[in-house]
């Protein structure tokens, strides 16, 4: 079965569609009791069997490529067995491994971190080892791995070949590969209870990344929609958007949040994105790598315009730290997570906004945020400002220091008619 | 067409002209036709049989799924510190199945089937007589590996629930059977016939007394439950093979009725069932589990004359108290016609004794009692005391499945049913404005569910009606759209971000809850007050919290252990803030003072208008934790349903042996009882049914005083054997849940010896009497392994088991009796042997549980 992939316009330098037996370059390091291969059906059927981190594996040398992309489907625990209960099944390339948590049902990456880079939450699993995406058992799922050594950055893709499900940055992916030669790896750790099958098929590496499809064309904007951006009254605006929704992905006993976007927005969407919207959300490394956060810099010095909203999750309340778009941000004063006062009766309204649009009536919220010097105050409350924005580069960044339940404009609640026309950054 | 009528028209064979039976095999496909109908299977899904026509009528019955399916048994032989697997069900239409036809005569046929599976070798055979409906079959299957069931199923989606094309189940002459998924399950002997009246075609199974038969089930459902489409079930289930030794040969014998009228279908039920006793009592149905003292109730009576002639038959009922105090509750007189099935009604007031009770129900013809039948119910003021507990959540929720939902936990003694998971908002919105909501809450995390007004509240009258308190479950989270409405009411994070629990995208929308800052007064009058709108409107009867009132521990009452240490870390991290970046720990230095002061406000403005609404939580309640906070836990267990959800796993180290789990039930029990309050443990998943891990967890969780929360899936009668021990637990719900039972301490123990076997496990109890002490001693016999979770070969039964119980002075001894669950409840009396100044008593056999009680006076 052919994949959703780019093979058909990329010569692969390494393809295996198990359409054949295994060639004699596979080496098998695998005892019965360990791990079995057989090709059937023209699939490789991988057999885990209970042998807790001594499971064999079967490799093959590859060519070493600094920009390539690993593209392969899986079906996970093929025959539902019920014996997978732990972890098995691994597929490595050069220096990353990929594999798959059956218990949790989640699709994983390893790769060498620091110890302080250890998953808030995951006490006994590596460092290095991260969560990428729930997968379902017994089903065919996509997956691609786009990976650049010299920019050290690796994109993971599952069934949606448009978005990551996660974006690594300065990780190396080569490793011992630069100078040892590459090979791929397909194993068991050995965690079931029993047999457990894994269909693996369309296995294939082509050097660079994939051209983007015919008709395809670049977003001109980018939405990161946060926890309070989704409902009717946040409609997206017109076409040419993509859309990314943040998660809280798992259930948090204790007072601190954790999010994640279902899918991220790769280096190359951000920089040819007209408009980017930072939506109610934290502006921490976990919500958005800073690495693509930089991106977004260089994008609005380079043109773009990036407009933040404002909310229960986002600006002063946002964790920013050390986050790169502080440096572009037209407020200051970010450190100070309580400084917000809910508004019975906002107003009255001045200001200069481009397009006329009335803001929500009802109480609002203000993060109390001081404009920078040389900053434009685009709208106020009263003396508050409620619309802060400012040229950076070729670019403007603007801020919607107000919300209610809602949005700040009805009209338009990603606020990007109200400031600048788009035609004016 | 009255049935009388009926014997004359349709005798047992019904007459029809003799013509040679003919079959043909195309396509994949084997006909086999009679002068009545034609019946076809497919080749290619193991010869199952997809469909019936009716010669004469032309109409055909298609089964999207039939044949034979057997259960593997799934339990662990080792402890693997995890609970059960699902078992692995062997399908025929998956199988390589080898047919062969041959003619017996020109008036009969046969269909033999073979084929393997990994658990044994199946030959099934179909019998085919040229003058009848009725298809005879009998199954041989050679087990060779564990199987706990096999049954025969046939399935159509020309059949379902009533939404404008009624299905009427015969005998029964009823319109709905089962809930949700789960089906009905009715004793051998029985035929049941299903038969869609506009369409006026049906279909029937059966299986007589010899069939090797346990039970058939019958399930009927419609599209107007949310399903794509209708469906009507018939399944005959085997006995259980669970013990069978390997190799063994089994048998299931059972009939088809192939297509036919309702007239016909009282037939083919006399035929299944015999005529010996002329007349059956078929049910005894109190109405509800649980009555009030002095309540005027009812009990229906269901009649069957399965013989051929009018019959006059007699029939006095009786109730039996306490261990065996009999109330005579007087006679009926009636008249059944041939074949006729009756529904009566006995009148009856509940009295005053409390406590489970056995209504029992004798038949007289001609003066003769020919049969006999029971039922438990119970009576008391305190629904959370007599029976046991149950969950329903919007997974299932479907306008059309309430009745049957409500009947499946009547079957299973259950007397407090919550409903989780079922409003807009937890906090702001018990009172949904619209007809349809999407609950908001934390389990949305995991899936997302739509409910409606009309549902909620027909199921709410169902259950009422049966007895069965209807619990509304609240996890004080406050829903997406009121976190961005109420900030001021959120907990905050250091980052002064609200707290968010849980949250997931479903169809693109987004769900997500917050805890609340619920901490003052004002505030919780409110909240208290939007509960008794919601009863107002609802019906509730209790509510069962999954959060709690102390501030600077998590939310879910389930992580109250991890506050434990109560060193500056472990408040850090439990630390939140208010709208203002104020700190939990700043704002309410005294937790427990806060908690149950909140508490107690909640609790009277809800009891101002609704005294005898129940509170119940979720509650950690190990003796440290109860230590920590005294006056809340006083408070929260107070005359309350308490769940012990920390101690539903008995595959943690810490309870995972019958003896650690009793112990730590045992302890959580009495501290809650000493306030009146009775624990419930939950919600129990994972045991496989009809297993010994799964009975003696029950029994173990009654003797430790506690009762079994858990999702309801199984009908009476079905593989699912939990419906007896609950129905137990009920009739001597006195001796298990008497808040009066207190444990004997360990100095206390060997007050009561026991001379039988170690593997018995004993739970000792006194209770206080006006004229003296009871001892209740509750011997649960252990198998061979103490994990929990595993499977268990049936321990070897005890006979002759001693105890010997130290006489106070001036103790006499006044009766003694022994309590046993099979087949019914009962309490049978025991002789008293004096010895010293030890009274004994000797249990003559011990299965899996017995209960001593011994009544002394002074």
């Amino acid at each position: 079965m052919a994949t959703s992939g780019f093979a058909h316009q990329a010569q692969p330098t390494f393809e295996e569609n198990f359409d054949a037996p295994l060639s004699d370059a596979w080496r098998q390091v695998a005892r019965e009791d360990q791990s079995r291969y057989r090709v059937e059906d023209g699939v490789l059927k991988v057999t885990c069997l209970p042998n807790p981190l001594q499971g064999g594996y079967l490799e093959i040398p590859v060519p070493t490529l600094r920009k390539g992309t690993l593209e392969f489907r899986l079906k996970v625990d093929a025959t539902r067995s019920g014996n997978a209960r732990g972890f098995a099944f691994y597929l490595d390339l050069y220096h990353l491994g990929l594999w798959w948590h059956d218990y949790v049902g989640d699709w994983r990456r390893y790769l060498p971190e620091a110890e302080s880079q250890r998953i808030h939450g995951y006490r006994i699993e590596p460092v290095g080892h991260r969560s990428l995406t729930k997968i379902t058992k017994g089903v065919w799922h996509q997956y691609r791995v786009t990976f650049d050594a010299d920019l050290g950055e690796i994109a993971y893709y599952f069934n949606d070949m448009e978005n990551p499900v996660w974006v690594d940055f300065d990780l190396p992916v080569l490793g011992r590969a630069e100078f040892q030669g590459g090979v791929l790896r397909i194993g068991s750790l050995g965690h079931v209870n029993g047999p457990v099958e894994y269909h693996l098929d369309d296995l294939r590496l082509t050097e660079g990344s994939p051209p983007r499809e015919a008709g395809e064309n670049a977003p001109s904007m980018v939405i990161l929609e946060g926890i309070g951006n989704s409902g009717p009254q946040w409609k997206t605006p017109e076409d040419g958007v993509r859309r990314y929704a943040i998660l809280n992905p798992a259930v948090a006993l204790r007072p601190e949040n954790h999010f994640k976007f279902q899918h991220f927005p790769t280096s190359e969407v951000i920089s040819e994105a007209k408009t980017i919207v930072w939506g109610d959300l934290p502006l921490t490394s976990e919500v958005l790598p800073y690495p693509l956060q930089r991106r977004i810099v260089e994008r609005v010095r380079n043109g773009a315009h990036l407009i933040l909203q404002s909310g229960l999750f986002a600006l002063n309340k946002g964790e920013a730290g050390q986050s790169p778009l502080l440096e572009i941000l037209p407020v200051k004063g970010m450190d100070h997570p309580w400084a917000w006062e809910r508004v019975e009766k906002p107003g009255p309204w001045k200001g200069i906004i481009a397009r006329s649009s009335l803001p929500a009536s009802g109480s609002l919220f203000f993060q109390t945020l001081t404009p920078v010097e040389g900053a434009d105050i685009l709208l106020r409350s009263g003396e508050r400002p409620a619309v802060v924005s400012q040229k950076v580069g070729n670019g403007r960044v603007t801020v919607l220091l107000a919300r209610g339940e809602g949005p700040l404009f009805p009209d338009d609640p990603w606020g990007i008619n109200l400031v600048v026309p788009p035609s004016q950054p | 067409m009255n049935r009388f009528l009926a014997l004359f028209l349709f005798p047992f064979v019904v007459q029809a002209e003799p013509a040679p039976l003919s079959h043909l095999e195309k396509e994949g496909r084997l006909e086999i036709a009679t002068p009545l109908y034609t019946a076809t299977f497919d080749q290619k899904e193991g010869y199952r049989l997809i469909a019936l026509k009716d010669q004469q009528s032309g109409k055909s019955t298609s089964f999207t799924k039939s044949g034979l399916r057997v259960t593997e048994e799934g339990e662990y032989r080792e402890f693997m510190n995890r609970w059960f697997g699902n078992p692995k069900v062997h399908e025929q239409y998956d199988a390589a199945v080898v047919a062969t036809v041959e003619k017996v005569s020109g008036e009969e046929l046969t269909l033999t089937l073979q084929w393997e599976h990994p658990v044994g070798k199946i030959k099934q055979v179909y019998r085919f007589a040229a003058g009848t409906r009725q298809i005879h079959s009998e199954v041989n299957f050679t087990i060779t590996a564990p199987v706990v069931e096999f049954s025969y199923l046939l399935e159509s989606p020309q059949f379902g629930s009533s939404d404008g094309e009624t299905t009427t189940l015969y005998p029964d002459e009823t319109l709905w059977s089962g809930s949700s998924i789960f089906g009905f399950h009715h004793r051998i002997p029985e035929g049941k016939f299903l038969y869609n009246q506009r369409q006026q075609n049906g279909f029937g199974l059966g299986a007589t007394a010899t069939s090797g038969a346990a039970s058939i089930e019958t399930f009927l459902r419609g599209k107007q439950e949310g399903f794509p489409s209708r469906l009507g079930r018939l399944s005959i289930h085997s006995t259980t093979t669970r013990w069978n030794p390997l190799p063994s040969e089994v048998s299931l014998r059972f009939t088809l009725l192939a297509g036919g009228t309702p007239d016909e279908s009282f037939l083919f039920s006399q035929a299944m069932t015999g005529e010996d006793p002329p007349v059956k009592i078929m049910e005894v149905r109190p109405e509800k589990n649980l009555y009030a003292p002095g309540e005027e109730a009812q009990t229906g009576i269901t009649l069957r004359n399965r013989s051929n002639k009018v019959q006059n038959v007699e029939i006095a009922h009786e109730l039996i108290s306490g261990i065996d105090e009999v109330r005579s509750l007087g006679t009926q007189k009636t008249t059944l016609q041939p074949l006729e099935q009756k529904r009566l009604n006995a009148p009856w007031n509940a009295g005053q004794r409390l406590h489970g009770v056995t209504f029992r129900t004798r038949l007289f013809l001609n003066g003769k009692e020919i049969d006999r039948e029971e039922e438990v119910t119970s009576i008391n003021t305190f629904a959370p005391q007599p029976g046991q507990m149950a969950i329903l959540n919007p997974a299932g929720a479907a306008e059309g499945s309430e009745e049957g939902a409500a009947e499946l936990h009547r079957q299973n003694y259950i007397t407090v049913l919550e409903y989780y998971c079922w409003m807009p908002d937890q906090l702001f919105d018990l009172t949904p404005d619209t007809e349809e909501w999407h609950p908001h809450t934390e389990s949305q995390g995991a899936y997302e569910g739509t409910l409606t007004r009309t549902y909620l509240k027909t199921l709410s009258q169902a259950v009422d009606a049966r007895g069965i308190g209807f619990y509304a479950m609240l996890s004080g989270f406050v829903s997406l759209p009121n976190i961005y409405r109420y900030p001021e009411r959120m907990r905050y994070t250091a980052a002064g971000q609200p707290h968010l629990y849980n949250g997931a995208i479903h169809n693109g929308k987004r769900y997500a809850v917050g805890p609340a800052n619920f901490f003052d007064r004002d505030f919780v009058r409110d909240w208290a007050k939007e509960m008794v709108a919601s009863i107002e409107e609802f019906g509730w009867k209790g509510c069962r919290w999954d959060c709690n009132f102390l501030p600077n521990v998590p939310s879910d009452p389930l992580a109250m252990d991890a506050t434990s240490d109560v060193g500056a870390a472990n408040l850090q991290e439990n630390r939140w803030y208010n709208f203002k970046g104020e700190a939990s720990d700043q704002l309410f230095p005294d937790a427990d003072q806060t908690g149950a002061m909140l508490l107690k406000e909640w609790r009277s403005v809800v009891a101002e208008r609704y005294p005898d609404f129940v509170y119940g939580t979720n509650l950690y309640s190990t003796e440290e934790g109860a230590r920590r906070i005294p006056n809340y836990y006083k408070e929260a267990s107070n005359r309350s349903l308490i769940l012990l959800e920390y101690l539903l796993n008995p595959n943690k180290e810490a309870y995972h042996t019958w003896e650690k789990w009793a112990y730590h039930l045992t302890g959580a029990s009495q501290r809650i009882r000493a306030n009146g309050g009775q624990p419930a443990v939950g919600y129990m998943r994972g045991f496989l049914p009809g297993g010994v891990a799964q009975a003696l967890s029950q029994y173990l969780v009654f003797a430790s005083g506690v009762h079994w929360a858990a999702y309801v899936t199984s009908s009476k009668y079905s593989l699912d054997d939990s419906w007896k021990r609950f129905r137990h637990a009920m009739r001597f719900s006195e001796y298990f849940y008497d808040p009066a039972l207190i444990a004997l301490n360990e100095g206390q123990q060997q007050e009561v010896t026991i001379d039988g076997s170690e593997r018995i496990l004993p739970f000792r109890y006194q209770r206080k009497s006006k004229q003296g002490r009871d001892i209740v001693v509750h011997l649960l016999n252990r198998p061979r392994q103490d994990w929990i979770v595993v499977h268990h070969e049936r321990p070897e039964v005890r006979e002759n088991v001693r105890v010997s119980i130290a006489l106070k002075e001036g103790e006499k001894v006044k009766r003694a009796a022994v309590l046993l669950p099979d087949p019914y409840p009962v309490g049978q009396p025991l002789e008293v042997t004096l010895n010293g100044d030890r009274a004994e008593v000797v249990i003559p056999r011990l299965e899996l549980l017995a209960s001593l009680v011994v009544e002394m006076v002074r």
